[in-house]
C-alpha cells in the first residue's frame, strides 16, 4: 500500500486552508488512507493510501483535491483547462506489438523547485511500481521540452542500433549493454525479455529521450531545478492505465499552477488528442443506497453528497472524473455517497435472526485429542507451518516423500510447507538442552505432501518425550490412551523408518489405515539435533483417524 | 447474461486459476462456503485459517500467522448490520466499546471498512477489515445477489494484547520455559 510522503505546509497551501495535524489524520479516512507520522522539524506528513486503485491520492495534489471536495470548497468535477499545444508525437507501427499506447502533454509557466521534483518522482514511482505493475503494465518519464525537437517519434529499433548515455552514467551505450549493465536497466530488463526490437522515444534531431520503460538518456531525460517547460509522457501496454496516468499528472501540475498543453498523438491508423481527459458516467438508482446502506436520501442530498465526492450529479447520471478508473459498479458510487454521509453517522443495528452455532466435528476432534496429550501432561508447541527440507528431511536422516515448494520463496528457511510435524518437536528439544528434564511436548496442525500435482493435506499431531529413560513403551502408553479414549481397537506392525531405531519403531494400524509411527529416535538423528537425551515419539494421522471413527 | 459490472478488464487466464496458491487471507474460505453445497441462509460462518505472506521475519511479522474471518448471509442485511456486528467484536475481543470505524479498500468488498479500537495502552488500533461483498463476487459463486457481511480479524495481533507479548515470533515460541510458564489467555 502507497505511503505518500509531503509537507504538510504545501497540502495547506494546496487546499488554501490551515489544517490541524488532527484534521488531517480524519481527512485522509475519506481517502482510505491512514496517517503514518508527522516530523515537526521538517515539516514532513505520511499518509498510507489503502487503495490500490485510486492512484490520484498518492500525490499532495490529489489528497488536497480530495479535501476540497469534502470541506466543500470545490463541488463537482474539479475544472482544469487544457490548452491546445502545437506539439506532436508520431507512434511508428513498429512499437505498436510490444508497447502500443502513450499519453503526453506539456506544462509550463512555473519554476520546478527541488520540493517539486520529488514530489513528481513520488508520485511517478509508485503509480509505475504498483498500478504500473512494475511498468510492465505502464511507465512515465518527464523531460524538459526546451531540450527536445517536435515532433517525438516513438517507434521500436534493433537493440544493437542505437546507442545514448542513460541516467547516471558517462558513456554511450547500445540498448543490450543498458539493460546488462545499467542499474535500472537490470532491474527491469525482464520485461523487455524475448522482444526482438526495443521501444525507444527519440526526438527529432534523432536524439534518444528514454529506452521504454528502462532509463532515460542523461541528456533530455530529466527535469531540474528552475526547468520551466515540462514535457509527459507515459507508455504502455493498456490503454486506459496510460491515459489515467496522463490525466493524473495533467491534474497534479495544473493544481500548481501550470498551464497544460494538449500534444496531438499520431497512431499510424489514427490521430488523437492528449492527455485523454474523457469523462465517464455511470446510473445509480436511489434504492442501491438503501440497499448498501440502509438509508433513505432525497436526491438533492444525494446530489450534494456525490459533489463532495467530486463527481456530477445529472438526472441519476453520475459523471466521473477523468482520474477516476476505480468505478466498475454503482455500488462503487454508492460507496462515496456512504463515505461522504460519513460512516461514524451511520446507525448500528443487531443482528436479529437467529441461527445455531457449532464447530466443525473435525475441529472438535482434533480438539478433544489435544486435550488428551495436555491431560498426558505434555506441553503444547506451535511452529510455522513454513520451513525447509534440511529440517524435514536431513537433520530426520530421510528422503524428501513429496514436498511442496515455494516458488520464489523470501528465505530458505521458510522455503517449503512442512510434510510432517515430528522435526518441529526435534527442533523445540534442541533449543531447550539446558531446560528441566523429562521434556513432554506435542504440536497440532497441517502438514501436505504433494506427488506430482495431487497435493494432499491432513490434520497432524506429533508427540514426543524426552528424558534419561524415554523409550518405545512410554509413548506407546500414550497412543494405547488416545486410541482407548475413541473406543478404537488397534494393531502395531514392525517396520523401518529412518528417523527411528530399527527395531523399536512399529506403524499403528486402525481399521485397515495406516495411520501413526510411533518409536524410539535413531541416535543419527539425535547427533543431527545436537541432543544427547533419549526421545520418544509419535506421530498420528488425525484426519484419517476422524475418517476411521466416522466410518 | 448482462455483465454485472465494467470488471477489470484484463484477460483472465483460467490455466492461472489452476496453479496452486498459499493463502494470503482468510477470504478464500468464505468465498469457498458461499460456493458450498451446505451453504444455510441465513447463516453465520467462521474460521481460523493459516494465511502466508512473502513478507521478512521481524518483530511484527511472520512468514505465517492467523486469521480468523467469518460471514454473515442474509436478505435485508446492510452497512448497519455490519457497524453493529463491529461493534460487538471490540466489545468481546478487545474489551472496549471505543470503536471507530473508517472507510477502507478490499477487492472483494463494497463497501468495505476497517475496525480501530482503542487500546486503554497502545490507543487505537486496527482490529481488523471488513465489508459488504461485491455482487460480481457473490453471484457467480451463489447464482444470485444477496447480502454478505464479511469480517477478517488478525488474531496474532489480540493474542498479542492480551498475552503482553511485544514479539509476535514469541507466539509460536519454542522456549519450553517461556511456555511452561506463559498464560493461556
Amino acid at each position: 500500500m502507497p505511503t505518500i510522503t509531503f509537507s504538510l505546509k504545501d497540502l495547506q497551501h494546496l487546499v488554501g486552508k490551515k489544517l490541524a495535524i488532527e484534521e488531517v489524520q480524519e481527512l485522509a479516512h475519506y481517502g482510505k488512507g491512514d496517517f503514518e507520522s508527522y516530523d515537526e522539524e521538517t515539516d514532513e506528513m505520511k499518509i498510507d493510501f489503502g487503495d490500490t486503485n485510486l492512484p490520484y491520492l498518492w500525490s499532495v495534489e490529489g489528497f488536497a483535491r480530495l479535501i476540497r471536495g469534502i470541506l466543500g470548497m470545490q463541488k463537482g468535477i474539479p475544472e482544469i483547462k487544457v490548452l491546445k499545444g502545437d506539439y506532436n508525437v508520431i507512434v511508428d507501427k513498429s512499437v505498436v506489438k510490444y508497447r502500443p499506447f502513450i499519453s503526453c502533454f506539456a506544462a509550463k509557466g512555473k519554476k520546478v523547485d527541488d520540493y517539486l521534483i520529488k514530489q513528481l518522482v513520488q508520485l511517478q514511482e509508485k503509480f509505475c511500481e504498483t498500478y504500473g505493475r512494475r511498468r510492465q503494465k505502464v511507465s512515465i518519464g518527464l523531460y524538459s521540452y526546451s531540450r527536445l525537437k517536435f515532433p517525438v517519434h516513438y517507434r521500436a529499433v534493433d537493440p544493437l542500433s542505437v546507442e545514448f548515455v542513460p541516467l547516471e552514467f558517462k558513456a554511450k551505450m547500445n540498448l543490450k549493454e543498458i539493460l546488462a549493465e545499467h542499474p535500472k536497466g537490470k532491474e527491469y530488463a525482464w520485461i523487455l525479455e524475448g522482444f526482438e526490437k526495443y521501444p525507444l522515444l527519440m526526438d527529432d534531431k534523432n536524439e534518444v529521450m528514454s529506452l521504454v520503460p528502462v532509463i532515460n538518456s542523461n541528456f533530455t531525460g530529466k527535469v531540474e531545478i528552475n526547468d520551466e517547460n515540462l514535457f509527459f509522457e507515459a507508455t504502455g501496454t493498456d490503454k486506459e492505465a496510460v491515459d489515467l496516468a496522463g490525466s493524473i499528472f495533467a491534474y497534479a501540475l495544473y493544481e500548481r499552477g501550470f498551464e497544460v498543453y494538449s500534444v496531438g498523438i499520431k497512431y499510424p491508423d489514427k490521430k488523437v488528442v492528449s492527455p485523454n481527459m474523457e469523462i465517464n458516467s455511470i446510473s445509480i438508482k436511489s434504492g442501491q443506497i438503501n440497499h448498501l446502506f440502509g438509508l433513505e436520501l432525497k436526491e438533492n442530498e444525494v446530489k450534494r453528497l456525490l459533489e463532495k465526492a467530486q463527481f456530477q450529479f445529472d438526472s441519476h447520471k453520475v459523471k466521473i472524473p477523468p482520474y477516476r478508473k476505480d468505478i466498475l459498479h454503482p455500488y462503487d458510487i454508492v460507496e462515496d455517497i456512504g463515505i461522504m454521509y460519513g460512516f461514524d453517522k451511520i446507525k448500528e443495528l443487531p443482528l436479529e435472526t437467529y441461527t445455531i452455532g457449532s464447530t466443525s466435528k473435525l475441529n472438535e476432534f482434533v480438539d478433544k485429542v489435544r486435550e488428551i496429550a495436555v491431560g498426558l501432561g505434555y506441553q503444547e508447541a506451535m511452529s510455522p507451518i513454513l520451513t525447509n527440507k534440511d529440517l524435514l528431511y536431513k537433520k530426520m536422516n530421510i528422503e524428501d516423500f513429496g514436498t511442496i515448494e515455494i516458488e520464489d520463496c523470501m528465505s530458505e528457511t521458510y522455503s517449503v510447507v512442512r510434510s510432517w510435524l515430528l522435526p518441529n518437536l526435534m527442533e523445540v528439544f534442541s533449543k531447550n538442552k539446558h531446560v528441566e528434564f523429562p521434556q513432554r511436548i506435542f504440536e497440532e496442525g497441517l502438514a501436505n505432501t504433494r506427488k506430482g500435482e495431487n497435493i494432499t493435506e491432513f490434520n497432524r499431531i506429533a508427540i514426543a518425550s524426552s528424558h534419561e529413560k524415554a523409550g518405545y513403551t512410554e509413548i506407546r502408553q500414550v497412543l494405547d490412551f488416545i486410541m482407548k479414549c475413541f473406543g478404537l481397537n488397534y494393531d502395531i506392525e514392525e517396520t523401518e523408518h529412518d528417523s527411528f531405531i530399527e527395531g523399536r519403531v512399529g506403524r499403528a494400524i486402525v481399521k485397515g489405515k495406516k495411520v501413526a509411527y510411533l518409536g524410539e529416535i535413531n541416535p543419527v538423528v539425535l547427533t543431527n539435533w545436537g541432543l544427547e537425551m533419549p526421545v520418544a515419539a509419535l506421530e498420528l494421522n488425525l484426519s484419517e483417524m476422524f475418517e476411521v471413527i466416522n466410518r | 447474461m448482462k455483465a454485472l459490472s465494467r470488471k477489470w478488464r484484463y484477460e483472465f487466464d483460467e490455466k492461472r486459476t489452476h496453479r496452486h496458491m498459499l493463502r494470503t487471507q482468510g477470504t478464500a474460505c468464505s468465498a469457498r462456503m458461499l460456493a458450498s453445497k451446505d451453504l444455510q441462509i441465513p447463516g453465520k460462518y467462521f474460521a481460523i485459517a493459516r494465511c502466508f505472506r512473502y513478507d521478512v521475519v521481524d518483530a511484527t511479522h511472520l512468514p505465517d500467522f492467523f486469521q480468523t474471518e467469518g460471514i454473515v448471509i442474509e436478505e435485508g442485511l446492510n452497512f448497519k448490520h455490519l457497524k453493529g456486528l463491529l461493534r460487538m467484536f471490540a466489545e468481546e475481543f478487545a474489551e472496549t466499546d471505543q470503536i471507530k470505524i473508517t472507510p477502507g479498500y478490499f477487492p472483494f468488498t463494497e463497501p468495505s471498512a476497517e475496525l480501530h479500537a482503542k487500546h486503554p495502552d497502545l490507543g487505537w488500533i486496527e482490529l481488523g477489515g471488513s465489508g459488504i461483498f461485491r455482487p460480481e463476487m457473490v453471484k457467480p459463486l451463489l447464482g444470485r445477489e444477496i447480502p454478505v457481511l464479511a469480517w477478517g480479524i488478525g488474531i496474532d495481533r489480540i493474542a498479542m494484547f492480551n498475552l503482553g507479548i511485544k514479539d509476535i515470533r514469541q507466539l509460536f515460541s519454542h522456549d519450553l520455559e517461556f511456555l511452561r510458564n506463559a498464560k493461556v489467555i
